[in-house]
């Protein structure tokens, strides 16, 4: 742990949350990639149940 | 917000948490025996009888017994410590609750362990249990009701004596979660009342099937949320505190709880999807609300991950991801926070399978239904109920935890053997294999490729229970240690820009009640009606 001066800490704190955005972006992208594969890759090829 | 607990106040919660956990670690040996038996590795305990037995027993302890029992506990914790006024009725009416509680569970735990009440969890019939293990659960759902009394009035009481101050957001969380289970449990309450107790008295000779599922459907899946709620109050308030930061938001945190509180409860009907007695188009809107869920699921991971980003920031964390590596990674509830969201993720894409109408039906009924509600429930919820237990332990016993390290490897271990049990589920469910099965009565031929999942399967339970074990070890060792030591300050998270005055919308809930109210009449008011306006073909509706 490193510490931080006072202007150091303010500054972490008004910083916008770029890694949790990025981290959202990522999985919003692997969800809608996964419903994808799930609906075109899994459910469609299945076809009517046996 | 600091406070130390007196001993007086510690008795009721940690009476409530000790049974919880005490039950947990019964059912946690029942899933042992049940991942055992159906790995096909040890014949002579392949006893179908005792397997359903076992399966009920799990089922129901799992998730009525350990969640209402821990969140009555982690309940009364929270109005103490956050709100620092008595208990709305006094602790003797949180007792009174407790012991109407028990003895309700202690009255279907006999039948469930006689064999009396192999009927699953689900309160579907025609399968039938014993009279007493219905009225034992109605006592059960009682007793909570008190708890719920308590949790809203010690808030009314709070906020009248402090009238424009925001109510903490511990407790602002644990009364949504009130308001929710008593909703909710109405479903569930009018089936066991007027259904299945007349019926297994033998009252009344025939169930109206439809009815019973519809509205065990009202309970069943805001059911969840009055499990997860306790763990987003964890995420909101402890874990920021418990990482070295602050929440991001307790506005974004409050619109969050409300939405968990209007979304989850009139969509239970996704659950009945292949049922034929409620239409498509019900079943489409209940879908959709369904979907509504997702919004404040983003918002609470938003949120939590942004407060833990601030965490690592302050702790020298740089650059997009260098706050990762800059958490507290040692502390339990940090811990169990980051595996918990990571099961989320999972669990969650699954979820939006399962929700999804039309590809349902590939998943339905399969085991990868197994494996999502246990990466949603069993993982993403109940390790966080580990991480709070070990976080209120000190302040509830006076005694400091008996080994942090021996908690981080049950948390760990916890988290893997989710994975390695659910996982394979998954895909046990898509090539086919049913749940609710024992030992399966079907070909070698068609089996043999599940043989390969179901070993993972029981290498996931070994570990889980192992990891059961650790955490009765901690908590009771840490119980029965000698030496107190002075009970520790009690702390939530602040917010990052704590808010003076909240908009009263967000602190209180009369109006959101009233929403919730015109919702469920909405979505639930003619497909319950409708039993009563049909044609029973020669048979009294209801079955009276």
């Amino acid at each position: 742990m490193v510490e931080l001066s006072p202007e150091e800490q303010e500054k972490a704190i008004a910083e916008a949350p770029k890694g949790t955005w990025a981290i959202l972006l990522v999985y919003a992208v692997l969800m809608v990639v996964g419903w994808l594969y799930m609906f075109y890759g899994f459910f469609l090829p299945h076809g009517p149940v046996q | 917000m600091e406070a130390r607990m007196a001993a007086s106040e510690s008795r009721l919660p940690l009476a409530n948490i000790w049974i919880a956990f005490i039950t947990f670690a019964l059912a946690a040996f029942m899933g042992l025996y049940q991942v055992a038996e159906r790995s096909g590795l040890f014949p002579k305990i392949e006893i179908i009888e005792l397997y359903f037995r076992s399966v009920s027993s799990h089922g129901v302890i799992m998730g009525y017994v350990l969640t209402t029992f821990f969140i009555m506990g982690f309940g009364y914790w929270v109005a103490s410590s956050s709100l620092k006024i008595p208990l709305w009725g006094g602790k003797k009416l949180g007792w009174l609750g407790f012991l109407i509680s028990l003895g309700g569970t202690a009255m279907a735990a006999i039948m469930l362990f006689t064999g009396k009440a192999s009927i699953m969890y689900t309160f579907y019939p025609p399968l039938k249990a014993n009279p007493l293990f219905y009225i034992g659960a109605a006592f059960l759902v009682v007793g909570s009701w008190v708890w719920c009394l308590q949790m809203v009035m010690t808030m009314n009481v709070w906020k009248k004596q402090n009238p424009g101050v925001p109510v903490p957001l511990s407790m602002y969380g644990m009364t949504a979660n009130a308001i929710l289970w008593f909703i909710t449990s109405l479903g569930v309450s009018s089936e066991v009342l007027f259904q299945l107790i007349p019926w297994s008295l033998g009252w009344i000779d025939t169930i109206d099937v439809g009815l019973a599922r519809t509205l065990f459907s009202w309970t069943l899946h805001a059911i969840v949320y009055f499990w997860l709620i306790p763990a987003y109050i964890a995420f909101y308030t402890l874990v920021p505190k418990a990482a070295g930061g602050k929440l991001f938001s307790d506005e974004f945190s409050r619109i969050s709880i409300l939405m968990l509180l209007v979304f989850s409860l009139p969509i239970g009907m996704h659950h009945l999807y292949v049922d034929p007695f409620q239409s498509a188009g019900w079943k489409f809107v209940h879908m959709i609300g369904t979907f509504m869920v997702a919004v404040p699921t983003l918002i609470t991971g938003f949120t939590v991950i942004a407060s833990m980003e601030v965490a690592g920031r302050l702790r020298g964390g740089k650059g997009l991801f260098g706050w990762i590596k800059a958490l507290n990674w040692s502390n339990p509830m940090v811990l169990a926070g980051g595996l918990s969201l990571l099961m989320l993720t999972v669990g969650g894409w699954g979820g939006v399978v399962n929700a999804s109408y039309s590809m349902d039906v590939a998943v339905h009924n399969t085991q990868w239904i197994t494996g999502h509600f246990h990466l949603i429930f069993a993982g993403t919820t109940v390790i966080m109920y580990f991480a709070i237990a070990y976080y209120m332990w000190p302040s509830l016993t006076g005694k400091p935890l008996f080994s942090k390290k021996m908690a981080l490897a049950q948390l760990w271990l916890w988290f893997i053997g989710m994975l390695i049990l659910t996982l394979p589920w998954h895909i046990l469910g898509l090539i086919g294999q049913p749940r609710r099965i024992g030992v399966p009565p079907y070909s070698a031929e068609f089996t043999a490729p599940w043989e390969p999942y179901l070993i993972l399967m029981f290498t996931g339970g070994v570990i889980l229970f192992f990891s059961a074990l650790l955490l009765i070890i901690n908590l009771l060792f840490s119980h029965l240690k000698r030496k107190s030591s002075e009970r520790p300050v009690m702390e939530y998270a602040q917010a990052l820009h704590p808010s003076l005055k909240m908009p009263t919308l967000l602190n209180g809930f009369g109006f959101w009640t009233a929403v919730i109210a015109v919702y469920m009449v909405a979505s639930y008011g003619y497909p319950i009606l409708q039993f009563f306006l049909m044609e029973t073909h020669g048979t009294f509706p209801w079955s009276i």
